[in-house]
């Protein structure tokens, strides 16, 4: 928001009620302010009787107030219950009308949400102003002070585009395309998004290419030149792009939600846009190391990443625009406290120290350091001699994740060392949280972990997790949260709370999703518009067409359908078709058709 | 397009009282590409796409209601619908038809539209061909002339649902030239077009037009590049700069047309034009070659033609290099001596017998054929002087008239002696080949006529375990006839296909009928060669 407010009393004809400007524009009318606000108020309940009785209204803009006491004053005559929120945009232009105007009254009867109290990053802070202004919650209607839409443009867009969003927007009626890698740590991340994508209601489907990977090791058996390998590994790739064209086909998702290494040439994206698929990528790699990227950004809708500064130079430099800022997060549902101890797990899982992931460089190093301690390594690429091999557990073998979750449960202290192939034990730069961070939290573990940028504002040193800053600081911190058991699960505590609170995965979906959904607004809101239809009202009114309203009963339990489901759920059916399964089925085959067609 | 001219023959006989279904309304559900063209037509033939017949507000009761209401009244208007095209949205629409329905259509619930969209005889051949391309010989004009009325095209001089008339002509030959096709593997090189513009120029009194769409502009210029200043060549360039009605407006008159596997060679086709066509990458000639009789083809021998559109050319589309601006030109003449259009030479000692002999004498020089189009009461592709052929390839030539016999439900006779005439006339196969490939289908025909003592003799309508799995059993070994007998490939694939639309009775019926036929004209074949103590 912009905090460049400038106000100004004005008189008005009428001397009980004077206007003001904010930033030169006039807000209410220099002549006859309570007058406007009665015109304003009947023209709300103008919509109110066309539209049917909401079960509240938002108002944008608190203004001097006097429009929303007419329209009080007004459902008060109808005996009409209707509660009124309203909106203020800038905490400074709410502190200027509550020290200037007379509404003491108002701020007793009404909600008044002030947008920017809290509003540094409007993708993030959209979730919450979605949540403070109950905007899912029943039907609303939004209206507007008329000046504020001048004088807050971006506020009013963003407030307007929310409640739309609730308006025509649920999970359900959304379908999302999850590309996964053949290999790799994001495959994992990629796994968790998924599941959080289906707890939060949408039409989630994964594409998992693991597969391939066997295929892709064996490329290096067929020539021992590097250049032939690199063709063949291409080809494959390019396979892979083919296959997930095809799979999208026949049942175009909304969005593809590509994973890092997940193949996602030019052609295929360029493709996806042509169909008319909203496309986005989630870089959760360190783009210093791969660089693979500048490749991708330019061509997918929405690039998210893990880094930013120096990395939203480099995109900007290659010509993007279109970068957002999206660390990692936790599973709440897997990630979670053990309550229940197994002794046999506690036994095999638990230690004084540990430490679950691969085994770079600077670990090594570091470790090295630490081994006596009773530390269990769990992970592989661990090509160590002694005397780090005796502590690698299970022959230097992956675990798997739910085998992590044990180790962080079981664990007094977690050590979460960032990685690094060129550092010799702590990288003194080092920006993004790697999922570790979150997870370890989220399973309650007490955990030590390096400092790193963007620690800054998500979690706090010494609350929720303890940073060290180098080797000896590691072997102190270790021996002194071992010897203060109480401590330790306070900060583990207090860690899980914070992580569940502020870094789910579920909330970087929102938060994902506000960004497309804003973005896209008007191309999401005709796709979707065009397909639902209220399920009870589509029963009422074809009441008159037995073979129709049987068809469409089948849904009853759902409250809204798309043209597309049923012809999912028509398809998936056996034996003749009906006649109205055949015409349905017939209308969503063209739809599809012209909307491809249309790029819609 | 393309598509939609080679259907005219089989809308043309719908609406024919003599022999046709003297149809006075005939609907014609189309894409909205190509909605202008219906200015050529008569009335009674009515136009219309999906855009014109759907409200896209969403699914609401209303406009369900709505849509139902109309379908009911439009499908009950019509004793016949036909689906030419394996579409779903379209398969759909023919299931809602009340009266008699043929081609593609969905039948059924499944997630997979192969499953759900029933075809049976010529539908579900064509549906076979398009994994089968080197085995199919017959022109797809005459398949949809299958599927439509169950015979193969009436092919006419003039249609009568066409308004458009021919009218008299001008002074010079006027020669069209379409340069582009919808995939560039069909598009000839630039320069042999321009090096072809230039003999011509040379040798007739003609005008050349160059058409194509907006698209096809910049190939156009290329064109004009390449040609010399200097030269007298009396060209103009239409490309992108016609309608579509104006385009086929222009095409009737046309004295010769050469052109790639494009829409515009079968809209000419329609107006009886002349033609020399030029059939590279996926275009297969015996499929979607021009129709009119004596049409030429030219087209590579390379082994990987005719190709997949989807595929990769990995030699570099080496099938155009083989096609020569000269041979192209050779058989322009070829067509303007058999349309006597002499006066129009510059030099007018040109005898066909000359030029027929020069392109003979390339062809076997170098790596291109030649194909005519002849009509036998369908439409059939030969080579221009008798040719070697390998067993399979002499295969598919006599399947290619058991196939009419089968997918016309045997409405179509063979006439034998004519099958024979023209194979002996055109194809030379060695002995040995010729006898093993008797006895192959001799063989294949005992599997099947056994086959169907058990499977349908023995009613197999209640199907017991055993009967069930045996029946499996004798599918996979009809698969693997197909792929030990390359020729047999399509066939089995008809015959599996047609088990789930059509049942057993009628797929074995027509499996035997296409063998029965098969032998029937090879023993004939074979007496006569023992006869005549010659190879065919």
């Amino acid at each position: 928001m912009n905090n460049n407010i400038g106000f100004e009393i004005i008189e008005t004809k009428i001397a009980s009620a004077p206007s003001f400007k904010i930033n030169g524009i006039t807000v209410h009318s220099v002549y006859d302010p309570l007058s406007e606000a009665r015109k304003w108020a009947a023209q709300i309940i103008n919509r109110i009787e066309n539209e049917g009785m909401p079960d509240k209204i938002i108002v944008f803009g608190l203004g001097a107030g006097y429009h929303i006491k007419a329209l009080a004053d007004l459902l008060k005559k109808q005996e009409n219950t209707i509660k009124i929120e309203a909106v203020e945009p800038s905490e400074k232009s709410f502190n200027f009308i509550k020290s200037n105007f007379n509404v003491s009254e108002l701020l007793k009867a009404l909600k008044i949400t002030v947008l920017d109290s809290a509003c540094k990053n409007v993708y993030a802070d959209a979730s919450s102003i979605s949540q403070e202004l109950e905007l899912d919650k029943g039907s609303i209607l939004f209206c507007e002070l008329p000046s504020y839409r001048k004088i807050f443009p971006e506020a009013y867009g963003l407030t307007y585009k929310l409640y739309g969003i609730n308006q025509f927007f649920t999970p359900s009626s959304f379908k999302i395309l999850v590309v996964q890698p053949m290999y790799g740590g994001s495959s994992t991340i990629g796994n968790y998004l998924h599941s959080a994508l289906l707890g939060l209601g949408y039409d989630v489907k994964i594409l998992d290419f693991s597969k391939f990977y066997d295929a892709y090791k064996y490329m290096g058996e067929f020539t021992p030149n590097e250049d032939h390998v690199n063709s063949l590994k291409q080809s494959l790739f390019n396979l892979m792009s083919e296959a997930l064209l095809s799979s999208v086909f026949n049942e175009p998702p909304d969005l593809v939600i590509f994973m890092a290494q997940s193949p996602a040439s030019e052609r295929t994206l360029l493709k996806l846009k042509s169909m008319g698929i909203k496309t986005a990528y989630w870089f959760v790699e360190d783009f210093r190391t791969l660089t693979y990227w500048n490749t991708i950004a330019g061509n997918v809708d929405y690039f998210f990443t893990i880094q930013k500064d120096d990395f939203f130079t480099e995109l900007k430099n290659i010509g993007a625009n279109n970068f957002h800022y999206l660390p990692l997060a936790c599973l709440p549902d897997f990630h979670k406290k053990i309550t229940e101890i197994n002794e046999e797990d506690r036994i095999k899982y638990g230690s004084d120290v540990s430490f679950a992931g691969a085994g770079y460089y600077n670990r090594k190093n570091v470790f090295a350091q630490l081994i006596d301690f009773n530390f269990k390594i769990w992970g592989s690429d661990w090509h160590v001699g002694l005397p780090l091999s005796l502590l690698i557990q299970d022959g230097g073998k992956r675990f798997t994740e739910e085998e992590a979750v044990k180790i962080y449960n079981y664990s007094k202290i977690n050590i979460n060392l960032h990685s690094s192939m060129w550092h010799w034990d702590i990288n003194p730069n080092g920006d993004f949280l790697n999922p570790r961070v979150y997870e370890i939290l989220a399973c309650g573990g007490f955990q030590l972990v390096d400092r790193r940028r963007y620690m800054e504002g998500l979690f706090e040193d010494g609350k929720d997790l303890v940073v060290f800053e180098t080797v000896d600081d590691l072997r102190k911190k270790i021996k002194y949260y071992l010897a203060n058991e109480e401590e330790r699960s306070a900060i583990a505590a207090h860690g899980r709370e914070t992580v569940l609170n502020n870094h789910t995965y579920e909330r970087r979906i929102r938060e994902m999703m506000n960004i497309i959904l804003l973005d896209s607004y008007e191309q999401i809101k005709s796709k979707i518009e065009t397909r639902k239809q209220n399920i009870s009202e589509l029963l009422k009114e074809t009441e008159g067409n037995k073979e129709l309203h049987d068809l469409i009963m089948q849904f009853s339990g759902k409250k809204s359908i798309s043209i597309g489901d049923m012809a999912e759920s028509i398809k998936r059916g056996k034996g003749r078709l009906s006649k109205s399964e055949a015409m349905i089925l017939m209308l969503w085959a063209i739809k599809s058709k012209l909307v491809k067609l249309q790029g819609l | 397009m393309g598509d939609f001219f080679q259907s005219i023959p089989l809308i043309d006989a719908s609406a024919s009282p003599k022999g046709g279904n003297g149809a006075k309304n005939i609907a014609l559900l189309i894409d909205e590409s190509i909605y202008n063209i219906k200015n050529i037509f008569n009335d009674g033939i009515n136009f219309f796409t999906y855009e014109s017949l759907l409200k896209l507000s969403g699914i609401s009761a209303e406009s369900l209601n709505e849509f139902d209401f109309f379908l009911s009244d439009f499908t009950s208007k019509y004793k016949l619908a036909v689906n030419l095209n394996y579409d779903f949205a379209n398969s759909l629409f023919i299931n809602l038809f009340k009266e008699q329905k043929r081609g593609f259509i969905a039948l059924c619930k499944s997630p997979k539209n192969a499953e759900s969209i029933h075809r049976s005889g010529a539908a579900n051949y064509l549906f076979n061909i398009v994994k089968n391309r080197s085995l199919n010989r017959i022109n797809i004009v005459d398949i949809y002339s299958l599927i439509g009325s169950e015979k193969p095209a009436e092919i006419k001089t003039s249609y009568n649902i066409i308004n458009l008339k021919k009218q008299a002509k001008g002074t010079l030959l006027r020669i069209c030239i379409s340069i582009g096709a919808t995939h560039p593997k069909r598009v000839w090189q630039s320069e042999k077009y321009a090096d072809l513009i230039k003999l011509l120029s040379e040798n007739l009194n003609c005008e050349i037009i160059l058409v194509g769409t907006a698209d096809e502009s910049s190939a156009a210029e290329e064109i004009k590049k390449n040609l010399q200043s200097g030269t007298d060549i009396n060209l103009i360039d239409l490309t992108g700069k016609t309608s579509l009605y104006e385009l086929i407006y222009l095409i009737k008159d046309f004295d010769l047309i050469i052109a790639s596997d494009t829409g515009t060679l079968h809209v000419s086709q329609i107006f009886n034009v002349p033609s020399v066509s030029v059939y590279t990458g996926n275009a297969n000639f015996y499929e979607t070659g021009p129709h009119i009789e004596n049409s030429y083809v030219i087209y590579s021998k390379i082994e990987c033609y005719p190709c997949m559109q989807n595929e990769p050319c990995r030699y570099n589309y080496a099938c155009k290099n083989d096609i020569n601006p000269e041979d192209v030109f050779n058989l322009a003449l070829m067509q303007f001596i058999k349309n006597k259009k002499h006066k129009h030479f510059k030099k007018h000692e040109i005898k066909l017998s000359d030029v027929k002999k020069r392109v003979i004498s390339n062809e076997n020089k170098g790596n291109f054929s030649v194909a005519v189009c002849k009509h036998l009461d369908s439409i059939h592709f030969y080579p221009l002087y008798k040719k070697t052929i390998t067993k399979n390839e002499f295969a598919s030539e006599i399947f290619k008239f058991c196939w009419l016999g089968v997918l016309s439900k045997n409405s179509v006779k063979i006439d034998k002696n004519n099958v024979l005439r023209y194979t002996d006339k055109y194809y030379t196969i060695d002995k040995s080949e010729l006898n093993s490939l008797i006895k192959e289908i001799y063989f294949m025909k005992d599997v099947f006529e056994n086959a169907r003592k058990s499977y349908i003799d023995k009613k197999f309508i209640d199907i017991d375990k055993d009967d069930f799995f045996y029946f499996e059993k004798f599918k996979e070994a009809v698969k693997s006839l197909g792929l030990n007998y390359g020729y047999f490939k399509l066939a089995s694939d008809y015959f599996i296909d047609e088990l789930n639309f059509s049942g057993v009775e009628k797929s074995f019926n027509d499996i035997i009928l296409l063998l029965d036929s098969a032998t029937d004209i090879l023993k004939s074949n074979s007496s006569s060669n023992n006869n005549s103590n010659n190879s065919i």
